[in-house]
């Protein structure tokens, strides 16, 4: 060592342990509280925690009141003047005479697919407690539903011809949706008619030979098939407590699903999941794009909490999304995190399943930047990069909009088999609990403060 | 609540990777934990944790935010959560003077640690602190208000002579209390070549100043492990990797 260097860190060493000696003659004051100051700041410090929670206790006692008095539970989001721009432009620029929601203004048809995604968007938003007129988006779900409804689901140009695959069990889960709003005034939606529309869907595209969700007479199978599958099924279980019908056994089939997905569509090893396989040459192909992967990890979590197995967890799935799909700025991309396909749809997704996760870290920042960078002319754009307004971009926005509050409802729901009568008394034992928390909270600051000082 | 930071002489000793780890294996036992990163000379819990919010410690120290702004959950899956205070280097660089004011010999700093333990005391189990390695104010500060230190040392010869010092100025002045823990992480056994005949006296070296010095001594060995990452949360993490942990774990709780 130079003499300079020893000299420096000698000197260093000194300092560091004079002012060692000065900070525990601190540290001593500090503990025993010594000091005018700092007692007088602490003490006001003290008096704005009462003041607060006195306030709080009053405010309390003048909401609950109006709470009780409450027909429905309306919870008030900052996110509302958002949903209620956005529907007005569905509502004025994108919806035919008829009711039904139009691809846009120059291509004024509507498609089944459009359909289902606007019965689910409004099925959302209505449960996650935005003020809505609720008559016309229950007349509006129950039009749709009437329209598309023949056992499975229906293109609308032709009734005897069915959807994909991805929309018969997306429909399906958006019967499941659709029935909590509807509920209450009609009977179109009964659960005599998700079983049945649940059991023809599996006896079309459940193949007899293996438990594997196949379109009719094709070679190949598809990754998003199965685990939309595997989705709707576990969540039917979840919601319902049904976990069998006509000969179908739920788990064992969820299991099954898990079992092909691993077989015919992920390679451990590299860990990559692949989109399709062709069953005549036995091959799987084409890398699985950020959807088939988002419906996925909200399908293997939901089906994690019915005692089946697959080799990856849904967190590491859902971790690996952010990895390879979801940039700095929390975008998420198509096929990776590098390329310039970023749609308001896997934005839009990937918010509903972090939250479905109980991710909403995740999901606040996707969150904030969809809000931030899709929205435009109280709309949603489709894409970055282009200024696009659909009907579809629109109802994905308020699909985003929706997910915060309703993933919590949703997540309650499930196994919840306490009988409903109770529906008021839960809110009510709430509010006790809460208030006499707080009463012993600021007795118990009382007690602590005179003790000290 | 056990306060517990991690010091060592030199940089690149392994005080994040173990800090984080630990943490990490704790939040999986549903532990509350807060961990701090106070090495404001090298952050490096963002290169952990995704995260853009822009609420540091040091707007904290510098009475700029309140403690509750600047916690961050972090939710590592359905049982684990861990919060966490971050530091940003990028922070520092831009805000040169906010960095130089924290580099003060001022009694502030510690008052402010001290407030943020009691602040925090009834909701953790644990708050564990990354620290600036070597003789620095903050790092002291740190020191003084932890039950246990984990002082964390390779076998190379700078950090064996840096201990002794550390030792003999630092660590005998502190409470009689504060528990010390000597962890000596071989790193260096792969990686650079090192003289063999060298490593191993100083390998000597570190177990005698543990063994006169310190409550107790651990020895980690090289492990090929993916830095950066928690490990306990790995698909396939490296099981004696975690043992190693689980020990140290042992000796803090
Ligand atoms: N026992 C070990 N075996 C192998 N690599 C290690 C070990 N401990 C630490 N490392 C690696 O050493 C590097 C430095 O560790 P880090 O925790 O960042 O040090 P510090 O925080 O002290 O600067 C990291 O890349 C880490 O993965
Ligand atoms: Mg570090």
């Amino acid at each position: 060592m130079k003499k300079q260097e020893q000299d420096d860190s000698l000197t260093e060493i000194k300092k560091a342990r004079e002012y060692l000696e000065e900070s525990q003659k601190n540290l001593a004051r500090l503990k025993s509280g010594k000091g005018v100051r700092r007692k007088l700041r602490f003490l006001l410090k003290e008096n704005t925690l009462l003041v607060i929670l006195l306030s709080i206790l009053l405010i309390l006692s003048i909401v609950i009141p109006v709470v009780f008095l409450r027909p429905d539970q309306i919870i008030v989001d900052p996110m509302q003047e958002h949903v209620d721009t956005t529907i007005n432009l569905i509502f004025t620029n994108f919806t035919d005479n008829s009711g039904f929601p139009i691809i846009n203004e120059t291509l004024q048809t509507t498609s089944s697919e459009l359909m289902i995604l606007s019965s689910l968007a409004y099925a959302l938003i209505a449960q996650a407690g935005f003020e809505h007129n609720q008559e016309d988006f229950q007349t509006k779900i129950s039009q749709i539903i009437n329209t598309l409804e023949n056992d499975t689901f229906v293109t609308y140009e032709n009734r005897s011809e069915p959807l994909p695959i991805f929309y018969q069990f997306l429909g399906l889960y958006t019967l499941l949706q659709s029935k909590y709003v509807l509920e209450a005034t009609s009977d179109i939606i009964s659960s005599a008619m998700i079983q049945n529309v649940l059991l023809k869907t599996l006896e079309s595209y459940l193949s007899n030979e293996a438990s594997l969700i196949i379109p009719p007479n094709s070679n190949s199978s598809y990754l998003i098939d199965q685990v939309m599958a595997i989705w709707v099924l576990s969540t039917y279980t979840l919601l319902t407590g049904n976990d069998w019908l006509s000969g179908y056994y739920f788990e064992s089939l969820i299991q099954g699903l898990l079992d092909v997905v691993s077989e015919f569509f992920f390679n451990s090893t590299t860990n990559i999941l692949y989109q399709e396989y062709n069953h005549s040459v036995n091959e799987s192909r084409t890398l699985a794009e950020v959807e088939n992967l988002i419906f996925f990890t909200v399908a293997l979590s939901k089906a994690e909490r019915l005692y089946t197995y697959f080799e990856k967890s849904s967190y590491n799935i859902h971790q690996q999304i952010i990895n390879e799909f979801v940039d700095d700025k929390w975008f998420v991309h198509a096929s990776n995190a590098s390329d310039e396909e970023v749609y308001v749809k896997n934005q839009a997704y990937f918010i509903l399943v972090s939250y479905l996760m109980n991710l909403g870290n995740v999901g606040i920042e996707v969150q904030n930047k969809i809000t931030e960078s899709f929205s435009m002319n109280n709309g949603f754009i489709e894409k970055i990069g282009e200024e696009d307004i659909t009907c579809e971009s629109c109802l994905y926005g308020l699909v985003a909009l929706a997910s915060k509050n309703w993933s919590v409802i949703e997540n309650q729901r499930e196994n919840v088999n306490i009988p409903t009568a109770a529906s008021v008394s839960p809110i009510s034992i709430y509010i006790t609990v809460i208030m006499m928390l707080l009463v012993i909270k600021v007795w118990r600051k009382k007690i602590v403060i005179r003790r000290n000082w | 609540m056990k306060t517990v930071c991690v010091h060592s002489y030199k940089g690149g000793t392994g005080k994040t990777t173990f800090l984080l780890n630990i943490a990490g294996i704790l939040a999986k036992q549903e532990k509350k934990i807060l961990a701090i990163d106070y090495d404001l000379r090298a952050p490096s819990f963002q290169s952990y944790f995704k995260t853009t919010k822009q609420s540091f410690l040091s707007h904290y120290l510098l009475e700029e935010k309140d403690v509750n702004d600047i916690i961050f959950p972090c939710k590592i899956d359905e049982r684990a959560n861990l919060d966490l205070i971050f530091s940003s280097m990028e922070f520092l660089k831009q805000h040169s003077k906010q960095r130089d004011k924290l580099s003060r010999d001022d009694a502030k700093y510690l008052a402010k640690m001290y407030n943020l333990q009691k602040n925090v005391e009834k909701k953790y189990d644990f708050m564990l602190i990354d620290t600036i390695p070597g003789f620095f104010y903050r790092s002291i500060d740190s020191m003084m208000i932890s039950d246990i230190i984990f002082l964390i040392s390779t076998p190379s010869t700078s950090n064996v002579l840096g201990i002794d010092e550390l030792c003999n100025n630092i660590y005998t002045m502190l409470q009689k209390e504060t528990k010390m823990i000597l962890i000596i992480n071989k790193i260096e056994e792969e990686g650079v070549e090192a003289d063999k005949e060298i490593f191993e006296e100083n390998l000597a070296k570190l177990r005698k100043i543990g063994k006169d010095k310190f409550s107790a001594v651990v020895e980690v060995p090289y492990f090929n492990i993916l830095s950066e990452r928690i490990h306990a949360f790995e698909e396939q993490p490296q099981e004696e990797f975690l043992k190693s942990l689980q020990d140290i774990i042992k000796l803090i709780e």
